[in-house]
C-alpha cells in the first residue's frame, strides 16, 4: 500500500547524511505535491555499498513549483520541477 | 553541509555548448564492460555512481568516460577483482607491444 | 587512491595539473586503461569476451531512430499514445524495445506545457531508446542550469517558450527514464509514421528543441 497518494502535499527532508544519496541537494527541505507513485525499488543508497537494497522503497514523483525552489526564479509562477524521491526522504506536510 | 561535486542542480555554470562528438571506441568499450559486469551483478550502476561521486575533484572534472574509467578502477580494486597496479602494468605492456 | 599514486607511474602525460584539458596523449592513456581493464577482467573470468562483444553490439545498435519510431507511432495511433503515457515501459515493449533495469515515463508537450529532461546527479538518459547521451547532456552547464533557469537554457538551444506556457523540468534522478512526446508539427497530419519518425530529433525527445516539418 503506497504511503502517499497523488495530490498529497509532502516535504522532502532537510537532511544531509553522508554517502550516496539520490535526493538532490537543491530540493532538500522543499515542499511539493505527489505527482505519481512509481512503484517499489531496491534502495540505491544501500545498493551503492554492496548491500542487497532491501527493504524496497516506495518511489514517488514529486512536483515542486520553481518559485518555491529558487528565490529569484526567472519565469512564470506555473513552471515546475518534477523529480523522484524515495519514501524515506518524504514526510507529510500541510496542504 | 555543502553541495557535493556531482550534485549539480542550481550551481553556477557557463552557457550550454551543443557540440556533436561521437563516443570513441574505447569509451564504448568500457561502457560495454560495465554493462557486462552489471549482468552478473559484480558491479552495480549504483556502486559505480558512488565511486564517481567520491573521485577527487580534479578527476571528476575530466571527460565523462575518463572519470568512468577512474571510478571503475577504484571500484574493482575495492572489490578485490583487480588492482590499480595491475592495470598500470598492463597498460605499459600493451603500449610496449604496440611499439609506441 | 589519490591522484599522487598515479604520478608514480611512468606515462607520457601529466596529471600534476588538476583541471587542465586532457591532450591527445591523455586520450591515449585512457584508451590503454580501457584495454587493460578488459584484458584483466576477461583473464580473471569476471566477464567473457563474448559478454563484452554482445554488450558492445547492443550499444552500437542503439540510436535515436528507435525513439523517433515511438514518437511517430504515438502521433499516428491514439490508442498507442494513451498506453505510452500510462505505462511507457510496456508500450515501448510492444515495439520490441526494452528499458533495461529502468522504467519509462513519457511526458507530453501540449499547447500549454513544454517538458524538458535533465539528470542533475549523473547523466541518466533513456539509452535504450536514444543511444548514448550527447556531450552537452553530461556537461556541468546543462546539469546545473536546466533546473534553475530552464528557459534561459532552452533559448541557448534556440527554443523560446512563451510565458503563457508552463515549462516542466524533469530531473531524472532515480529509477525512471524520460522521453518527451513533442507536439506533432502542423501540416504533417497526413504523413505516414515512417516519414514522421525522420523529423523527430534526439534533442526534441529530450525537450530542448521542437520538431520541424
Amino acid at each position: 500500500m503506497p504511503l502517499f497518494n497523488v495530490g498529497d502535499t509532502v516535504r522532502i527532508k532537510n537532511s544531509h547524511p553522508p554517502g550516496h544519496r539520490r535526493t538532490p541537494f537543491y530540493v532538500r527541505g522543499k515542499t511539493g505535491v505527489i505527482e505519481r507513485y512509481c512503484g517499489d525499488f531496491k534502495n540505491p543508497e544501500e545498493l551503492a555499498y554492496g548491500f542487497d537494497g532491501t527493504p524496497k522503497r516506495e518511489l514517488y514523483r514529486v512536483r515542486i513549483a520553481q518559485t518555491d525552489l529558487w528565490e529569484n526564479y526567472d519565469g512564470p509562477a506555473g513552471d515546475t520541477l518534477d523529480l523522484e524521491i524515495y519514501d524515506h526522504w518524504l514526510e507529510k506536510a500541510e496542504g | 553541509m555543502n553541495q557535493r561535486q556531482h550534485d549539480m542542480g542550481g550551481m553556477d555554470a557557463s552557457p550550454v555548448e551543443a557540440s556533436a562528438h561521437e563516443a570513441e571506441p574505447w569509451a564504448k568499450m568500457i561502457t560495454s564492460l560495465a554493462a557486462a559486469m552489471r549482468e552478473y551483478d559484480v558491479m552495480r550502476i549504483d556502486e559505480l555512481r558512488r565511486a564517481l561521486e567520491d573521485l577527487p575533484p580534479e578527476i571528476y572534472e575530466q571527460d565523462y568516460f575518463e572519470r568512468w574509467s577512474e571510478a571503475m578502477v577504484n571500484l574493482l580494486e575495492e572489490k578485490g577483482l583487480l588492482t590499480r597496479d595491475e592495470v598500470m602494468s598492463r597498460m605499459d605492456a600493451i603500449k610496449a607491444k604496440l611499439g609506441s | 587512491m589519490s591522484t599522487d599514486d598515479r604520478g608514480t607511474h611512468d606515462h607520457d602525460h601529466d596529471h600534476e595539473h588538476p583541471g587542465t584539458t586532457p591532450d591527445v596523449n591523455e586520450t591515449g592513456y585512457y584508451e590503454l586503461m580501457a584495454e587493460a581493464m578488459k584484458e584483466l577482467l576477461i583473464e580473471k573470468g569476471v566477464v567473457s569476451a563474448d559478454d563484452v562483444r554482445r554488450n558492445l553490439e547492443f550499444l552500437d545498435s542503439r540510436d535515436p531512430v528507435d525513439g523517433g519510431r515511438v514518437i511517430a507511432k504515438a502521433w499516428t495511433d491514439p490508442d498507442f499514445k494513451k498506453r505510452l503515457l500510462e505505462d511507457g515501459t510496456a508500450a515501448v515493449g510492444e515495439m520490441g524495445l526494452t528499458m533495461g533495469d529502468a522504467e519509462l515515463v513519457v511526458v507530453e508537450n501540449t499547447d500549454d506545457v513544454h517538458n524538458m529532461i535533465v539528470c542533475t546527479l549523473c547523466s541518466c538518459y533513456p539509452r535504450t531508446l536514444l543511444g548514448l547521451p550527447p556531450d552537452w547532456y553530461k556537461s556541468k552547464s546543462y546539469r546545473s542550469r536546466a533546473v534553475v533557469e530552464p528557459r534561459a537554457v532552452l533559448r541557448e538551444f534556440g527554443t523560446e517558450v512563451p510565458d503563457d506556457m508552463t515549462v516542466r523540468v524533469h530531473d531524472s534522478n532515480a529509477d525512471m527514464r524520460y522521453l518527451v512526446l513533442p507536439k506533432q508539427p502542423e501540416g504533417t497530419e497526413d504523413w505516414p509514421a515512417e516519414k514522421l519518425a525522420e523529423i523527430v530529433s534526439r534533442d526534441a525527445m529530450v525537450g530542448v528543441v521542437l520538431p520541424e516539418a
